[in-house]
């Protein structure tokens, strides 16, 4: 499977989304004009490699500094997803990176975190 | 026209008022003004905390003028196919205080639901409102709705008080909604 990879712009994160080393990494600013159709081909990449993996241990990297409601409900659906993957046996962690003086994405970390039961997701302090 | 306009700035410049937009409303005036916002607030040391909280309120109030404001004055000017629904946003600064301001023109019938969703959420504390946009960040996304329905949400959970809204009359079909959120 080929890696996932899509250069940041003014209002959509990097995202680098490495087959090879199971290292997902999603990094930046998310305001798209069309939050669905820019998050589409990242849905579609994960469901075909969670259908790959089998016991890998799969880190999902998120650093956002910063990212709308509407990329805020884009992410509910993604660990939504993935919880569903550690369910099925999975082995994926989310760390999810924030500055420390960003106090906004760390309380936003914390709201993710509290509404996953299965998915490990770690709140890293960079 | 020239002497009105000197009028607009001598009230804006007494407001505090350091952004202001006006006119057609596009995800790349939104980026090009955010741009200036996060730049003056760069310039002016605003902490990190409050930084993301101004920006965020300017993004969800602007996607706002941009989803669900009518199209502008006089729509002959607009192409027939494209949205650009007019919408005016200020940002000010006084005492220490950021205000931002929002209006845009909505078809009359939208005036009850509206007023109705704004003092519900105005009024919830912040732990209720919390978990209010953990549910409905939860819920399946109606195909006819054109955002997550969180932005009103996230409007006041940044603010620092409770937002100020208005109706104000145009004519038997529209009203001009304007909205106001201190941080």
């Amino acid at each position: 499977m080929k890696n996932l990879e899509i250069s940041k712009t003014k209002t959509t994160p990097e995202i680098f989304f490495n087959f090879s080393t199971n290292e997902l990494t999603i990094k930046g600013e998310s305001f798209p004009e069309n939050t669905s159709e820019f998050y589409a081909p990242i849905f579609e990449w994960l469901e075909e490699y969670l259908e790959t993996i089998s016991d890998q241990v799969v880190d999902i990297n998120i650093e956002l500094v910063y990212f709308n409601s509407s990329s805020s409900k884009v992410l509910m659906d993604l660990f939504d997803m993935l919880e569903e993957a550690v369910q099925n046996g999975k082995d994926i962690s989310v760390n999810w990176r924030y500055d420390q003086d960003n106090e906004m994405a760390a309380e936003y970390g914390e709201d993710f975190m509290e509404d996953l039961e299965n998915l490990p997701f770690k709140l890293v302090e960079i | 026209m020239i002497g009105n306009l000197f009028q607009y700035t001598c009230q804006f410049a007494q407001e505090g008022v350091f952004l202001c937009y006006s006119g057609p409303t596009s995800h790349d005036v939104l980026v090009s003004t955010g741009k200036t916002l996060k730049q003056f607030l760069e310039e002016n040391k605003v902490d990190t905390k409050r930084y993301y909280c101004i920006f965020s309120v300017y993004v969800e109030m602007f996607e706002n003028l941009h989803r669900y404001g009518v199209d502008c004055f006089g729509s002959n000017l607009c192409l027939e196919r494209s949205r650009c629904p007019y919408g005016i946003i200020t940002v000010s600064l006084n005492n220490d205080q950021f205000t931002i301001k929002s209006g845009n023109i909505i078809a009359l019938e939208q005036k009850s639901k509206l007023k109705k969703y704004l003092k519900t959420i105005n009024s919830m504390d912040p732990r209720i409102l919390r978990d209010y946009y953990r549910d409905k960040r939860r819920q399946t996304i109606t195909p006819d709705s054109k955002g997550a329905g969180l932005g009103l949400i996230e409007i006041i959970r940044k603010s620092s008080q409770p937002i100020e809204f208005s109706f104000d009359y145009i004519d038997d079909y529209f009203l001009f909604f304007s909205m106001t959120a201190v941080i």
